[in-house]
């Protein structure tokens, strides 16, 4: 096996998994995530040589992936969402006021799947890459400041859609 | 780092290792449990979707698809050479004689005359050759002269002109000597009067191959043109010659 092929089947076992899952999470369909991944390695293959740095490999797949996803839904580029800083944030904590209550997985998964676009995405590549907030900024051609407002934003919806979801549970008004 | 800010630290990237937010951590017991609250939430948004079942083997198929394109890449190159190959053969072998034949159709007045300064001690001589030497002259090319060849031969060579094998000639008319080239089996363009290089000229496709002649003087070419028809194709053939110029 030549050096070429080592590496790249190296990030295939590194790192399938865990695209699978970010892609799954942004368009819900198992089969449509496994293609996805599939020509976003594919891809990566052609490209190998472009990548120099193997540590920047995973943010490097994460692109393609948002690329080829952006492809599939017909748009050139994957969308940038630019967010002005809202000096309003919300000073309390009600984001985390009541994390013990019991939802399940499913509902967060479809509390997450209800956020727009430019909320969810750099959550999942928060919590489903490990990417700090400077790193998603660079993913996503924005602003380190816009990304942080855009996380935070995203965390109070997913809130805000859980106490929904819970309240309608109860068939409380 | 103050409270506030804290806060929205944490609503973004809860598990920064930011020092400034860390530091708050420890001095600030509300922000703390606000912490352990976001961290407990965080484990939870992790859990639901590193719970989602793996697609099964991706890993192998995604390899699988990734040799099969390999394989499909290499063949795709392979199959490339061998076309490029057979191309090259192809033009080889239908384009050299293609090529061969506009040459010998359009290019032989040309060649004639570049041949000349290459061996112009030919021009100088004026010793006449015997019949049997001229003859020979021609049977090194496997020609078989049709009848007795022109007086005034006074030199006689097997040469290539250009990619073509001939018989090259001078013989002297007036004082004046004429270049004779004869190209078996090529057939040339009839041209009754060009002018190459500052030289006048005559191309002829005879029976067997194409003549030309070229000399300083255009007005001495008819009459061995007409000379050279006879010996090569025949007492017969005169007639066919083309006009004077």
């Amino acid at each position: 096996m030549n050096s070429r092929q080592f590496q790249f089947q190296s990030l295939v076992q590194a790192h399938s998994t865990e695209l699978f899952r970010y892609a799954l999470a942004q368009c819900r369909q198992p089969e449509l995530a496994e293609d996805l991944v599939q020509e976003t390695f594919l891809r990566a293959w052609r490209h190998l040589d472009k990548l120099r740095d193997a540590s920047a490999a995973r943010a490097w797949l994460y692109t393609i992936l948002r690329r080829e996803q952006a492809r599939h839904y017909g748009r050139k580029t994957p969308e940038r969402h630019a967010v002005e800083i809202d000096e309003q944030f919300i000073h309390d904590d009600s984001v985390w006021a009541s994390p013990e209550r019991q939802c399940s997985d499913a509902e967060l998964r479809a509390a997450i799947e209800q956020l727009p676009e430019k909320y969810r995405q750099p959550l999942l590549l928060q919590v489903l890459g490990g990417f700090t907030g400077v790193e998603i900024a660079k993913q996503l051609g924005i602003t380190a400041n816009a990304v942080m407002v855009q996380l935070f934003r995203a965390r109070q919806k997913l809130r805000e859609a859980l106490v929904e979801s819970e309240r309608s549970a109860h068939g409380m008004p | 780092m103050e409270c506030l800010e804290f806060r929205r630290w944490l609503g973004a990237e809860p598990r920064s290792q930011n020092p400034d937010f860390l530091a708050h951590l420890e001095i600030c017991p509300p922000c703390a449990a606000a912490w352990r609250r976001a961290q407990a939430f965080e484990k939870k948004l992790r859990a639901a979707f590193f719970d989602t079942p793996e697609p099964s083997r991706l890993a192998d198929r995604i390899l699988l698809k990734q040799a099969t394109l390999v394989r499909r890449a290499h063949r795709r190159r392979w199959q490339k050479g061998v076309a490029l190959v057979a191309s090259l053969i192809l033009i080889v072998g239908l384009g050299t004689p293609l090529a061969l034949n506009l040459l010998a159709r359009y290019g032989l007045p040309m060649l004639s005359a570049e041949h000349i300064p290459g061996e112009t001690m030919s021009l100088s001589m004026t010793q006449p050759l015997p019949d049997d030497m001229i003859r020979m002259g021609f049977a090194k090319r496997e020609v078989q002269l049709a009848g007795p060849p022109p007086s005034g031969v006074t030199y006689v060579q097997d040469c290539l002109l250009g990619p073509f094998k001939a018989v090259h000639l001078v013989m002297r008319r007036e004082g004046i000597p004429i270049t004779v080239f004869f190209i078996p089996n090529r057939q040339g363009q009839s041209r009754p009067d060009f002018i190459e290089k500052g030289l006048y000229g005559m191309e002829m496709p005879l029976q067997h191959g194409t003549l030309l002649l070229l000399s300083a003087k255009a007005a001495i070419l008819p009459a061995v043109a007409k000379a050279w028809t006879a010996t090569l194709d025949g007492p017969s053939a005169e007639t066919a010659t083309p006009g004077s110029i």
